[in-house]
């Protein structure tokens, strides 16, 4: 009895799959139904079907993983994707590393976050509810068509594979296991944006009266991109060893696109939370982010762009995801135009020297961005349509275009908070950033007498860098000394009350903070990156950066499920060794290497090991200074949302506390 | 405003719309030769049997030169058809090859276990006419015609079709 | 005895001078970097998006041999790049070109830049004068209720910004 339970699990979460399917049809179509039949007890339901399939699509979820934790290889997407020998760890990821479970993944998250959005809107919003969930199971109805009927990760292969055809070798590593869960939870996470945009559009909701809503949503949502876009970045920095992070490659630029325009409505949603402006804007932006999304989606689940990431794809699936999201933007996007105009009366500007300009600006800029972005990814197919010339618009252009634009970004951030809401006093801002001005252009200064050859980004970045990080500080001692004035506290406690009690605020500093960081990271690595390639023997030694590395030999081993080559490198004068890897993994017979990394505050010192030349080995090493800075910025971020987050809690915690002393009183 | 918008969404829809439709329909992977349209360049090496050969001397007839590799899986349908199109026209045109970046044994065992097609094979184990003639994959076919230009490349494996169509265009 | 240490040093003293000899600076090969730095701006054909510079692949091996030979016989790098082009099409550049079919690339980005501020200059010009009016129109029940239970958690929390 057991043993056929076990042996039909797989069939178990098909259906379980399928079920899920139908009832997403249903919740498609319950708000319309119960409109038409007078029941609202039917418009209610939807609910309770979003639990049931959450549940059912986790049921689906656990019999895959099910099947390669335990390797069943007559699961076909199992057999093709796991094997025998691969850590545990990876055979649970597997369940992404392929295709049809990537798909079944972003369906699996949609489901989860319509739940969410249900338990949420029952107490906030239970009017508008249905129609919402009607759009989710609209989005979430596309994807299980797919999976079921184009891409089953349920198919069976029979007779069972003895073996399984292993997991491609370049995602047997931590930071690709979890690199693609996060991306699609920032995708899918947009999805709750376009949901209001559309409940919205279709029921005559004021924009002012959500948009508070989806503000956590959307932060939510971009934090869980950044962390994916800045995982994947990191996993090809220690594992494609090429000793660089992004390479403007068309996938990534397809993960990009939606972060830009996400940066976009964060902006603009302040702005109409505090002057009540861009309400058509913000209804445009939060569709065009999920666009964008499903634009991702489909450039890489269906091969259009060649790119490292290239997947084995058949053309059905690349038909069917492009009709699903030509249907998801014209329905999108037809509404809007019908819909989507918002009365321009209350939107009123009362100077354009303001905060609210300055935020426009940064919607301005992040367009354009996004703009550029899509250009460089998708010309290359323009220009084969029209004259059949093939190019290839690789990191170069990107670079020397969007670099300039990233600047004018980052100069906003030290404006913006120093210029208040509906006008500005220009003498007075001129007090706030005559400083962080003159220190950005010494800054600046010193950079090019440090090194006369450094490129002008370079100069101009450390100098607008500068300037905004002593612009922060000198908003954040104004502020302080303000409040210390106020409240006639101490200095020191003024600092953490104002930190404490603004979170939102501080939050988005923090944020910004990291923003900086990051840059610093990426100028220091992209711009003063020392490079050496040499042919080494044991007990060589070179010199690069300033650091001295010396070549100790090599160690070869067998572990898990691959053999590796492993070089000795020591930083001479240290007890430091670094051990960068040859890998081969014997099922997929693919190399592949790990390098050897040392980091410190200032930089890192990075090797990879190649192939024997004349009984030297080829070795391939690089100093990047302040690449480590990267990482630590992408920690402030999320630390700055987390701080901005825990505003509720705050806010609970202080009603609380107010209900009780009003009870002692009484 | 709103208006007006209508002039920006619908057109840039219907263009996203379209170019992602023919990017299904498109090989990303196919580049175009500038090479057509060009004089054949003369290569200098040896056959499979190690002669003297120069590759690219017009004997007045159209030329077809066609690259492979024992390695490579996709030649070896493309070998039928190979085989087809010699018995076919072998009078009228030049069926020559060029053996990239193989070994000379597997090269010989290849040609002696399926048929030879070719006249002959020019040897190209170092890669280095490959590169010459903007190879970036076997199988690749040029042909040429009498006057020594080539008038179309393909880089996929050949169909009989495919050789028909590149044979008419030859004798054009 | 004697003889036994004196054995001991010498071969103590040559392994110390062969080490010596084996552990000698090494330093890149000037001509090595300038292969990889024009391999640096030409694609990898077969790899996708990858420099010829970073791939592994064979073509791109070949690739630096002929550049390595190219260098030696003293051509430069802009004639190196042509040689290239001449073989592979635009499509081996990693930078899109100028000028012909890469136009596009370079014009559209200051277009989009310069139409998007003047569009956004025109319309909060329009909207500048116009008077600051909200008709309490259209409330659910539902959202006004909302709206007081906010106002109430703003007045308690007594926040500053």
């Amino acid at each position: 009895m057991q043993g056929f339970l076990s042996n039909y699990l797989i069939e178990f979460g098909h259906l379980a799959t399928f079920t899920a399917f139908i009832l997403t049809l249903f919740q498609l179509a319950a708000p319309w139904l119960a409109g038409r039949l007078q029941a609202p007890a039917l418009a209610r339901s939807g609910v309770m079907a979003s639990y049931i399939v959450l549940i059912l699509m986790t049921i689906g979820g656990a019999t895959l993983i099910h099947a390669f934790v335990t390797g069943d290889f007559t699961v076909k997407y199992v057999a093709s994707h796991s094997n025998t020998e691969l850590p545990l760890l990876y055979k649970v990821t597997a369940l992404w590393g392929g295709h049809e479970g990537s798909l079944f993944l972003w369906a699996w998250i949609l489901a989860a976050f319509t739940t969410v959005l249900a338990i949420q809107g029952k107490r906030l919003f239970p009017l508008r509810l249905p129609v919402m969930l009607s759009v989710q199971a609209g989005l979430l109805l596309g994807f299980l068509g797919l999976i079921l009927f184009l891409s089953n990760p349920f198919e069976r292969l029979l007779p069972g594979a003895v073996a399984g055809r292993d997991l491609n070798p370049l995602l047997q590593d931590p930071g690709m296991a979890f690199h693609p869960p996060m991306l699609y939870l920032g995708y899918v996470g947009f999805s709750i944006p376009f949901a209001f945009a559309m409940t919205a559009m279709l029921t005559r909701w004021e924009t002012t009266l959500w948009i508070g809503l989806i503000r956590r949503w959307t932060l939510f949502a971009w934090t869980m991109l950044t962390i994916g876009i800045m995982l994947g970045g990191w996993w090809a920095y220690y594992e494609l060893g090429w000793g660089g992070y992004w390479a403007w490659d068309p996938v990534e630029n397809a993960s990009f696109m939606p972060w830009l325009l996400g940066t976009a409505l964060i902006h603009s949603i302040t702005v109409q939370e505090n002057r009540r402006m861009l309400q058509s804007w913000n209804l445009f932006l939060a569709i065009s982010t999920f666009s964008l999304s499903l634009l991702g989606t489909f450039l890489v689940r269906s091969g259009v762009l060649s790119s490292v990431h290239a997947f084995a794809v058949d053309p059905g699936r690349g038909v069917y995801i492009l009709l699903f999201m030509i249907t998801v933007l014209v329905i999108a996007f037809g509404l809007f135009l019908v819909k989507g105009r918002v009365d321009s009366e209350k939107e009123a500007v009362t100077s354009l020297a303001s905060r609210e300009t300055l935020f426009v600006l940064n919607n301005v800029l992040f367009s354009v961005l996004c703009l550029c972005v899509m250009l460089g990814t998708l010309y290359p197919l323009a220009l084969e349509a029209i004259n059949g010339a093939k190019i290839t618009v690789g990191a170069p252009y990107f670079n020397s275009v969007l670099v300039p634009l990233f600047f004018l970004v980052i100069f906003l951030m030290g404006i913006g908070p120093a210029t208040p809401w509906r006008q500005v006093n220009l003498s007075r801002l001129w007090l706030r950033l005559w400083l962080p001005t003159v220190l950005g252009i010494v800054a600046a200064i010193s950079i090019f007498v440090w090194d006369a050859q450094a490129h002008w980004f370079a100069l101009v970045g450390t100098g607008v860098v500068t300037f905004v990080v002593v612009a922060m500080l000198v908003d954040f001692i104004h502020n302080a000394n303000r409040r210390a004035k106020q409240q006639n506290e101490n200095i020191i406690s003024a600092w953490l009350q104002l930190v404490k009690r603004n979170r939102r605020y501080y939050g988005g500093m923090f944020v910004h903070f990291g923003i900086l960081v990051i840059a610093m990271g990426m100028i220091g690595s992209g711009l003063f990156r020392s490079e050496q390639v040499v042919l080494m023997a044991k007990g060589d030694v070179i010199e690069i950066g300033g650091e001295k590395l010396r070549f100790d030999g090599v160690k070869q081993f067998r572990k898990d499920n691959y053999f590796a080559l492993q070089g000795q490198f020591a930083l001479v004068g240290t007890d430091i060794v670094l051990k960068p890897e040859r890998r081969k993994y014997p099922v997929q017979e693919a190399p592949t290497t790990e390098s050897g990394i040392h980091s410190n505050w200032a930089r890192d010192v990075y090797v990879v090991i190649g192939e024997v030349v004349d009984g030297r080995y080829s070795v391939h090493a690089y100093v990047n200074p302040l690449v480590g800075w990267i990482w630590l910025g992408a920690f402030i971020i999320v630390f700055g949302i987390g701080w901005s987050f825990s505003q509720r809690l705050r806010e609970k915690r202080v009603r609380a506390s107010a209900a009780l002393s009003q009870g002692k009183t009484a | 405003m709103m208006r007006n918008i209508w002039w920006v969404i619908i057109p840039v829809l219907i263009l996203l719309f379209g170019l992602l439709a023919y990017g299904l329909t498109s090989n990303p992977k196919h580049i175009p030769s500038p090479l057509i349209g060009k004089v054949f360049p003369t290569l200098q090496g040896k056959d499979l049997n190690g002669n003297d050969v120069t590759l690219g001397v017009v004997d007045g007839k159209p030329t077809i030169v066609n690259v492979w590799a024992s390695w490579c899986g996709a030649c070896r349908s493309e070998h039928k058809v190979l085989l087809r199109g010699a018995r076919r026209y072998g009078d009228s045109i030049s069926l020559v090859a060029i053996n990239y970046k193989d070994e000379l044994v597997n090269a010989r065992r290849w040609l002696r276990s399926l048929g030879d097609p070719y006249q002959w094979s020019f040897h190209d184990l170092s890669g280095r006419a490959g590169i010459e003639l903007g190879v970036y994959g076997v199988p690749e076919t040029f042909f040429v015609n009498k006057q020594g230009i080539i008038v179309e490349k393909i880089s996929a494996p050949l169909t009989d079709k495919m050789l028909a169509d590149g044979i008419a265009l030859m004798n054009e | 005895m004697n003889k036994k240490i004196k054995n001991i040093l010498i071969s103590i003293l040559l392994l110390s001078v062969s080490s010596l000899v084996f552990s000698g600076d090494v330093n890149e090969d000037p001509l090595e970097r300038k292969v990889l730095d024009i391999a640096a701006k030409l694609r990898c054909t077969v790899c996708q998006n990858q420099p010829v510079a970073e791939s592994n692949s064979g073509l791109a091996r070949d690739m630096r041999a002929v550049i390595k030979e190219k260098l030696q016989e003293g051509k430069n790098e802009q004639e190196i790049v042509k040689f290239f082009v001449d073989r592979y099409g635009d499509y081996v550049l990693l930078s899109p070109p100028q000028s012909g079919n890469g136009i596009p690339l370079w014009v559209f980005p200051p277009l989009f830049l310069l139409l998007a501020i003047i569009a956004v200059i025109l319309i909060m010009k329009s909207r500048s004068e116009k008077v600051v009016a909200t008709p309490p129109s259209a409330l659910s029940v539902e959202d006004q209720e909302r709206i007081r239970l906010a106002r109430e958690a703003m007045n308690k929390s007594g926040e500053d910004e």
